[in-house]
């Protein structure tokens, strides 16, 4: 199951490009242990793995989890 | 011329006194010493001639007995005899030179001077006088003693010695050692005096059904000295033993296994291995990753792919990276339409981009 989360200010994002690596292991460190991490700097978006469907709740926690994660790193 | 006459009767009741006759009473005048008037006279006569002085100017008897009371009793001496209440007599204290009796002298003080012409040794003064103690020994002596203290019991203090560091309270007491006494009283020896030993409990079998010392020394003889294992270890002379070949699987050890196989021309028993490579997980892709100028990643879950698989669907090389960013030089490209298939234990991030337009690509992986 993967889900597709678009990244805001394209432009910024191709000055500082996002690490997948990063990004997993922020999830990873806040409860959620993902398959993949795919991050695409060029169309501004990221697309998270897992093997099991994540509830609504968790869904929601994961949008806000990525979110902060940009805004950290774009400022 | 007158005559008187004495009347017979009168003279005969006279005579009738007289009781005895006078040859009887002569004798019993002279009693039993026959001694004659005579002998009395002379007795008489020399007492006579000692009574010198009036007996009147004697001691009387009150004066006697006066002088009497001031002695006591007559008693048989002995070294107990009690304290008389007595009369105190004066006597000179004279010595025999043989001829005459000479006064003994004293000092001004009434000590006895004496000048023993030969004094002999008491029994007990056996050995010289010279070899006992002098008098700078036993001033050596006092010298020490008056060191010594007395506490007001007159006991004497005494410094504890160097050894002596703790007090005895702190010792083993009697009761202490008498338990110690009650156990040990307990051991038992033989006629040698060696202590007797009960077979402890895990001491289950006689010493002498062990292996023995030449049964070891027999088997110590089957395996060579030790010696440090190389690659250019000499063939050693020692015993064959059968080893079961087991193997570790993190948990518990198991049997390694063999297959029954063609091994350099004839069928042998070969191990059975598995490759480190060999994927043991459910396989993932990712599929159409739009790849452009800019660098982009995807990260994979630990412990990351043993197999990667990339397939470049586009038009357009794309530059890789494993496990770090793209290389600035040289970097490994999926070039346009290709698939490669890269065997690489552990790879955990993807990085992609491309030197101009854009691509897509897709990504398996096998762990």
């Amino acid at each position: 199951m993967s889900y597709e989360i678009p990244i805001p200010k394209l432009e910024v994002l191709k000055e500082k490009p996002l690490d997948s690596v990063k990004l997993m292991e922020y999830l990873n460190t806040n409860g959620f242990n993902p398959i993949a991490v795919s991050v695409d700097n060029n169309l501004g978006k990221v697309l998270i793995y897992f093997d099991k469907p994540l509830t609504t709740t968790k869904s929601k926690k994961l949008l806000e989890l990525v979110d902060d994660f940009v805004k950290k790193h774009l400022g | 011329m007158l005559f008187e006459y004495l009347d017979p009767t009168y003279i005969k009741m006279k005579l009738d006194n007289l009781d005895i006759s006078l040859s009887s009473l002569r004798d019993a005048i002279r009693g039993a010493d026959n001694r004659t008037l005579t002998d009395i006279y002379n007795i008489g006569n020399s007492i006579y001639s000692r009574l010198d002085v009036a007996l009147g100017t004697r001691a009387s008897e009150s004066t006697l007995s006066a002088l009497s009371g001031k002695f006591p009793s007559a008693t048989a001496l002995s070294d107990t005899l009690a304290n008389p209440s007595t009369t105190v007599i004066g006597s000179a204290l004279l010595g025999f030179d043989g001829t005459n009796w000479r006064r003994m002298r004293s000092d001004a003080n009434g000590r006895l001077r004496i000048n023993a012409e030969v004094v002999a040794n008491p029994p007990n003064l056996d050995v010289a006088l010279s070899t006992r103690a002098s008098e700078s020994t036993l001033s050596a002596i006092k010298a020490q003693t008056d060191k010594l203290t007395f506490d007001t019991a007159n006991r004497l203090a005494i410094q504890n010695p160097p050894n002596l560091d703790v007090a005895l309270s702190t010792r083993a007491s009697e009761s202490t050692l008498a338990g110690i006494k009650s156990q040990t009283d307990k051991l038992s020896f033989d006629a040698n005096n060696r202590l007797a030993i009960q077979n402890p409990p895990n001491l289950d079998t006689a010493l002498s059904t062990r292996a023995s010392e030449s049964t070891l020394s027999s088997f110590s003889g089957k395996f060579p000295s030790a010696s440090a294992l190389g690659d250019a270890l000499g063939n050693p002379t020692t015993t064959v033993i059968g080893s079961a070949l087991l193997g570790f699987d993190g948990t518990s050890w198991g049997r390694v296994a063999v297959r029954a196989l063609d091994v350099v021309g004839s069928t042998g028993r070969a191990l059975a291995t598995v490759n480190f490579l060999t994927p043991s997980r459910m396989p993932y892709m990712v599929e159409n990753i739009n790849v452009g100028t800019t660098e982009s990643s995807t990260s994979i879950a630990a412990p990351g792919a043993k197999i990667l698989v990339l397939r470049n669907k586009g038009d357009v090389d794309i530059l890789i990276g494993i496990n770090a960013s793209v290389p600035a030089t040289n970097p490994m490209k999926v070039k346009a339409r290709t698939i490669k298939v890269i065997p690489f234990s552990g790879v955990t991030a993807v990085y992609y981009k491309t030197a101009t337009g854009s691509s897509t690509l897709d990504i398996e992986w096998y762990n």
